[in-house]
């Protein structure tokens, strides 16, 4: 996990708290572990995201939950968040060695500075850093990337180091979560950064997750409900992320509110690895996740969403009702993780990832009906796939995270698109960029943004050539 | 005689477990020398366990086939060998990958393992491949196997046990998955036994309804797992047994004898009924397989036909509901009865047809394309499979007049 910039550290330290949290809860068999054990086996499940030295394995086979490590590779251009990254709860989980800072000026939210002057001068460093985590690996198979696209560092070096991550490892899979800014982002030159992200995760990403503060910070309010059990989950603590930088909201309650929208994102990479940790009777790799959900090669914008927002009671609900709850609670506007579109989009592949006590009869009779109410794409009748993961969540006995591909990203992306044109038409802004780029490179990042509209547009409207049309509602039992 | 199963993928290595655990309480509760022999073989355990299973398990991920040894090492009576191939990540859904890079990367050292355990076997009665092809593992790897195992041994029987996806959609490509993986089996495979996850569940549901009322049904893929294994057990794994007339009963052999005899019809698909009385499930058989070009009814335990004073009752024989090819074998089990058929029937052509039509839509509109593209498979080889596939749905129409 190489998470970049303070958003993306943020993020990162909520995410590793939260997956931590649910390895000390349950071993990689599924069955649950005393909360009372200080020493712990680091099995196969654990050692997908966690490693430790061999010196710290005693003769039992056991660790001490204070040398489990991260694989994770922290960077930012300045001291702050890091160090109180390293200096928080979470401080023996990051491998100190494993941190990069660069000098302490950070990238004055100029994508350029982040792209081209770090991007020059701390590449190696970084590389060197993502080398040593990689040799500890068995078998490396995916890098995920948090950040936001607004800011300069983590726009700016974090796609930089993207491109040297497709170059230097093409075949291990890139999963992308950026954090969209928002309408009335309190950072001008947001759009600049944005856009020029944007080129680059189309060209070097393999999948991407994007998130926006708005939707967040709504949903987080949602869960604010006076329902919520945190009973529920004795071992879970939010951490604190630290001093918030005042450029961001800088007051406490500003604090408080990104902790819980960095929980709702570090909700969703749980949930999208929960497979890939723990067992079940129907599994889900990152690799299959491409393969369905991304059906043309610059399609591969993702919304995701994540049921159940708020813990009500479920007592009297039945196990199949909760789970068909959850169904019309993830493909609700309410609880995207990034802003739905007003017009109701056309959906080309959808992925439904489900944890705890679900059984397959709950999961196939509810996609069944989101064939029905869901608007698909012809080509694309069954493109669903489903996976079902034994282990629970932290703090819910049923989950699930909804991630589809659909045509609704065109309004994100226009938006962001419409921001830049406004500042690009009178030029503001633009010199701090042209000191380090031509203006071909800033047109170049946009055209692609607009050709990817324009793809998602086609994809849309493609209809089956006449003469194919085959009944789809025909299902032989 | 043994038979060796080779089970590829998850469903493939859950079935398969199910079907181990299944066959060795039977051991344990009669006493069975011969299912032993022929599923399993003693030595090499110490006391771990009893007699370890004839069984080549392959995935790309470790996570199943470790959850399955460990189940077994729980219930200490059987065993499998530890596989030889340690792989992570799985095969991304994807068939290209699953056979151009999976299969080609592990190719020799499964071979090695399916070689060493038919040389174990005093004589070998058949090889039977479990996977799905819907996914990356089964489908792909499993294509694979099937290719390089009737190079190697032309002569043994290869029944497969194919698992077929959700219609409603259980992975966004499964159909080109699918439609590549049946070409193979049509290519490769002696006999084809279809299992339809569809129709799994539903059955399972009318089953389960039957017996709670009120409440709604919960399915998991244990229960389905659990209906193709009892149904395996009671039709296609068959006891090898002398009969009156000398002839040895080599079920394998017979399978695929009488229900394949046209190598261009090698589907097969499974229908059964628990009922006690003889009309009531062979009408049901009927309803449930209309058209039966060869079928084989076993009736596992004992059924009542309607008695002589009932005389307006005809008693329904196989002959007359599912033509002269129709043969009966009766097990005399005590548990309650039930009647399998397991029929080559022309109906086997949607399984056929729906994944080559979803196919041509998805190659016009270029959906998918590029992932398979990208691990060596050319939209020239999915024509190939198409024509293939397309031959077998002609060969089922002809015949289905």
């Amino acid at each position: 996990c190489l998470q970049v910039g303070q958003c993306g550290n943020q993020i990162g330290c909520k995410f590793w708290d939260l997956a931590l949290q649910e390895h000390l809860m349950y071993r990689g068999d599924g069955t649950v572990r005393k909360s009372t054990e200080k020493r712990v086996h680091l099995d196969d499940a654990m050692s997908s995201f966690f490693r430790t030295d061999a010196r710290n394995i005693s003769d039992d086979g056991t660790v001490s939950t204070q040398n489990i490590k991260a694989r994770a590779v922290p960077i930012d251009m300045e001291e702050g968040v890091l160090e109180s990254l390293l200096q928080g709860n979470l401080k023996t989980l990051f491998d100190k060695r494993h941190c990069i800072a660069g000098d302490t000026s950070g990238c004055g939210n100029n994508w350029a500075v982040g792209h081209m002057v770090y991007g020059q001068q701390c590449l190696s460093e970084v590389m060197e850093k993502v080398r040593h985590t990689t040799e500890d690996c068995d078998s490396l198979q995916t890098f995920l990337m948090l950040h936001s696209l607004g800011g300069g560092t983590g726009s700016g070096f974090g796609t930089r180091v993207l491109q040297e991550l497709a170059d230097e490892y093409p075949s291990i899979y890139r999963f992308v979560s950026p954090v969209f800014p928002q309408e009335n982002d309190d950072v001008v030159t947001s759009p600049y950064n944005s856009v020029l992200s944007l080129g680059q995760l189309i060209d070097h990403a393999d999948c991407v997750l994007p998130v926006d503060n708005q939707q967040l910070a709504d949903i987080a309010v949602l869960s604010q409900s006076p329902q919520r059990g945190q009973k529920d989950s004795p071992s879970y603590q939010i951490s604190q992320p630290g001093q918030v930088k005042s450029s961001r909201s800088g007051d406490r309650k500003g604090g408080e509110a990104f902790a819980s929208m960095n929980y709702i994102v570090a909700s969703m990479l749980t949930n999208l690895t929960a497979s890939m940790r723990f067992p079940g009777q129907l599994n889900v790799d990152l690799n299959e996740l491409t393969t369905n959900l991304v059906p043309f090669p610059s399609l591969k914008f993702i919304y995701s969403s994540v049921a159940p927002i708020a813990l009500s009671k479920h007592g009297c609900s039945s196990a199949s009702r909760r789970v068909t709850e959850l169904f019309r609670d993830a493909f609700s506007r309410k609880c995207q993780l990034l802003t739905a579109p007003e017009f109701k989009p056309t959906y080309f592949a959808s992925c439904i990832l489900l944890r705890g006590d679900v059984s397959l009869s709950d999961a196939t009779s509810n996609v069944e009906k989101l064939r029905q109410t869901l608007s698909l794409a012809p080509w694309s009748t069954e493109g669903f796939k489903v996976g079902l993961c034994s282990v629970p969540a932290c703090e819910s006995p049923v989950s699930l995270l909804s991630l589809t591909n659909n045509s609704g990203i065109v309004q994100s992306l226009s938006n962001i698109q419409n921001r830049f044109v406004k500042l690009y038409n009178v030029q503001a802004h633009l010199h701090h960029y042209t000191e380090y780029l031509e203006q071909e490179e800033i047109q170049e990042a946009y055209m692609k943004t607009s050709s990817l509209i324009e793809s998602y547009e086609q994809a849309a409207k493609i209809k089956l050539p006449d003469g194919m049309r085959h009944s789809n509602s025909k299902l032989l039992f | 005689m043994s038979i060796v199963t080779v089970q590829v993928g998850q469903c493939g290595n859950q079935v398969g477990h199910a079907l181990f655990e299944r066959l060795s309480s039977e051991i344990e509760q009669n006493d069975d020398r011969t299912v032993l022999d022929r599923f399993f073989y003693e030595g090499q355990t110490g006391r771990a366990a009893k007699y370890t299973a004839r069984c080549v398990m392959v995935d790309m991920e470790p996570k199943v086939i470790e959850s399955c040894r460990e189940q077994a090492k729980q219930g200490k009576v059987f065993q499998y060998r530890k596989p030889k191939i340690q792989k992570q990540g799985g095969s991304a859904n994807n068939w290209a990958f699953g056979y151009n890079i999976q299969g080609i990367c592990c190719g020799e050292t499964i071979h090695e393992e399916i070689q060493t355990e038919l040389e174990r076997a005093d004589a070998i009665e058949g090889i039977q491949l479990l996977h799905s092809v819907g996914g990356g593992t089964g489908s792909g790897v499993g294509s694979f196997i099937l290719e390089t195992v009737r190079d190697y041994c032309p002569s043994i029987p290869i029944v497969t046990q194919s698992v077929l996806p959700f219609q409603a959609g259980e992975v966004a490509t499964q159909h080109y998955n699918t439609l590549l993986s049946l070409s193979y089996l049509l290519k490769f495979a002696d006999t084809v036994i279809l299992r339809d996850n569809s129709s799994l569940v539903s059955e399972a549901k009318k089953k389960d309804s039957a017996v709670k009322a009120n409440q709604q049904s919960r399915i998991q893929f244990t229960d389905i797992n659990n209906a193709i294994v009892d149904s395996m057990c009671e039709s296609c794994l068959l006891p090898t047994r002398t009969l009156s007339n000398g002839r040895v009963f080599k079920p394998c052999h017979d399978l695929v004898d009488h229900l394949t005899p046209d190598p261009r019809l090698k589907l097969i698909k499974v229908f059964s009924v628990k009922s006690e009385r003889w009309n009531v499930a062979m009408n049901d058989l009927k309803r449930q397989c209309k058209t039966s070009l060869f079928s084989t009814i076993t009736i596992h335990g004992e059924l009542q036909k309607p008695t002589a004073s009932l005389s307006r009752v005809e008693v329904s024989s196989p002959d007359t509901l599912f033509g002269p090819r129709c043969r009966q074998l009766v097990q005399k089990i005590s548990g309650p009865p039930s009647s399998t058929l397991l029929s080559n029937t022309p109906s086997s052509r949607f399984h056929l047809e729906n994944p080559t039509n979803k196919v041509r839509d998805m190659i016009a509109c270029g959906a998918y394309i590029h992932h398979f593209e990208r691990y060596g498979l050319e939209k020239h080889d999915v024509e190939c499979a198409m024509n293939i596939v397309g031959q077998a749905i002609k060969d089922y129409e002809t015949r289905s007049v």
